[in-house]
């Protein structure tokens, strides 16, 4: 009979998908089409860079709708448009509070509180990336080069999980063997960022936001549908295991990356994980540097641009992954390596055949490549100019610009050869730690320095040493399940506040006239 | 609380947060 029973029947579950190269060649044919569109924006809206400086950031004069939608998508990577529907998928609803549903209330403080201070530094003193725009705040080229260093060192974590997205895609829809879709990922960021999509143009960004908004927003909508509905999914979790409906899931470990799911702890971390990482991000932050001053038209375009990409389709991902849970069960979790992040990518080609896994894996690629091209940027630029430029200025800026464009390379290859090696088991989580090292120590070091004038060079950096130490020490904690994720945020967030107020508090402020050009001409 | 209203909840707030957040930012702009 029917009967409630533990044991789940097989039966309920959809077969997993077998790739073949039939979804492989409309894949193909979205992301050379995209491609091809970047590369088109690219070469006709770039004003040809011809300074090093120019290079960087372009020339302030990007409009609030292309700056909205290139935010959008620098802020939403891999993680945001597989990852998420990993998440879901892997626990069950106690995983969207991880799983992207504060993303608005992560990226609308950066848009809110950096924005105009960012592109005041750009246009008002010349600043030309974050760490710049920091050394110029604090009056320390220390403060510059070590917070380009520890962008760099956590940015290289974040970029290693877009490989693994993008390869995961391509395993979904060729079936081809692990190294084949790492290869042919990182083929397509090579092409990407060689023929022109490397500077990063705001052009091309806007429309990979566009791109990922419409595939996500789509995908989480068919799969519902496919799913029969609200309360169906319900039913069918449910049916195979209740805890998947939980929103707190007390039967899983409190301690280790699952207290992000499993106690309240965990659950609020969530919210302060997304709270300051999208203001921590710097290529987030970067976005406001080539943009040029607002009115109020434009503030109000540039805010419902960045929620139309982040708040919706992100808000559906959570879903998706529910979905894909419902349809196929726990079974994804047997293909290796990718297991869960392959949870939105399967479900698209079950529930919306070609054109919407076509729509969706283009919409992955966006996200993916978006992120990698700005951090790369943002990682060349910061070796060259944070840190080369302010200790060697007689350095030409011919060689600064080649140099930049060598860095691009090797910031490409780092994260490549480290996915190729040791690919990260669950992509949100292997991001997350990256989340909280810049999260925390940024959204002191850059936000609240740009509203508090007391703030000095020593706070600052001692806020960053703690930061990177706390993180990389707490994760090994984390990972031998002695303390929970959750925990690691506030050991990493609080003592980065404790340590930049103290150590700000206990040194001198900036001169008064110094201060005075920095906070009192406010364009607010 | 359910899990729907749950997501519901913070749909809703994000998008108040969003408008709160806008109206705040612009009022008293100077349009320069």
């Amino acid at each position: 009979m029917n009967d409630i029973n533990i044991i789940v029947d097989e039966n309920i579950f959809h077969s997993v998908p077998t790739p073949d190269m039939s979804y492989g060649i409309w894949a193909i044919f979205g992301i050379g089409l995209m491609l091809l569109v970047c590369i088109l924006l690219g070469f006709f809206s770039r004003k040809k860079a011809k300074s090093f400086e120019a290079f960087l950031s372009g020339h302030n004069d990007i409009g609030p709708v292309i700056t909205g939608l290139a935010l959008g998508a620098t802020w939403l990577s891999g993680w945001a448009t597989l990852g998420m529907m990993g998440v879901t998928y892997q626990v069950g609803w106690s995983g969207m509070w991880f799983g992207g549903m504060w993303t608005i209330i992560g990226v609308m403080p950066c848009l809110f509180f950096t924005g105009e201070k960012m592109q005041m530094y750009a246009q008002k003193f010349g600043a030309r990336t974050v760490s710049d725009a920091l050394g110029i705040r604090f009056d320390s080229r220390i403060v510059q080069s070590l917070s380009a260093l520890v962008m760099i060192f956590f940015m290289i974590l974040y970029a290693v999980g877009q490989f693994k997205a993008g390869a995961t895609i391509w395993y979904a829809v060729t079936g081809l063997p692990a190294i084949w879709c790492l290869l042919l990922a990182g083929l397509i960021v090579f092409i990407y960022m060689i023929v022109g999509g490397y500077t990063g143009t705001q052009w091309s960004l806007a429309l990979q936001g566009a791109l990922l908004g419409i595939g996500c927003f789509i995908l989480g909508i068919v799969a519902l549908n496919f799913v029969g509905g609200p309360s169906a999914l319900n039913m069918k979790l449910a049916a195979e295991n209740p805890a998947l409906t939980d929103l707190i899931r007390r039967d899983l470990p409190s301690v280790g990356n699952t207290q992000l799911f499993s106690s309240p702890v965990g659950i609020l971390a969530t919210l302060f994980i997304f709270l300051t990482m999208a203001t921590g991000f710097p290529h987030n932050v970067a976005r406001f540097l080539g943009m040029r001053k607002l009115n109020k038209k434009d503030y109000m375009l540039i805010t419902l641009m960045v929620f139309l990409v982040a708040g919706p389709p992100i808000f559906l991902n959570a879903i998706t992954g529910l979905c894909s849970r419902a349809v196929f069960g726990p079974h994804l979790l047997d293909v290796k390596p990718w297991k869960a992040d392959l949870a939105a990518p399967f479900l698209s080609i079950v529930a919306g055949g070609k054109p919407v896994t076509t729509l969706y894996v283009v919409g992955v690629f966006a996200a993916a490549l978006s992120t990698l091209s700005a951090m790369v940027m943002v990682m060349a630029g910061n070796v060259t100019r944070d840190i080369i430029h302010v200790w060697r200025p007689n350095m030409s800026h011919n060689t600064l610009l080649k140099l930049t464009k060598v860095f691009i390379g090797i910031f490409l290859l780092i994260p490549f050869y480290w996915t190729f090696k040791r690919p990260p088991a669950l992509l949100a989580v292997f991001m997350g730690y990256a989340s909280i090292g810049l999260g925390g120590i940024f959204i002191f070091c850059t936000a609240f320095s740009f509203y508090w004038k007391r703030a000095t060079a020593f706070g600052a950096v001692l806020c960053m040493v703690y930061g990177v130490i706390a993180t990389l020490i707490g994760s090994i904690f984390v990972t031998k399940g002695k303390i929970g994720m959750g925990t690691l945020e506030f050991i990493v967030l609080i003592g980065c506040g404790f340590v930049y107020f103290f150590g700000s508090l206990v040194t001198k402020p900036l001169p008064q006239e110094k201060l005075k050009k920095l906070f009192g001409g406010e364009n607010v | 609380m359910n899990n729907w209203s749950a997501w519901w909840l913070i749909v809703i707030a994000s998008t108040l947060f969003t408008v709160l957040g806008l109206f705040l930012r612009i009022r008293g702009w100077k349009n320069e």
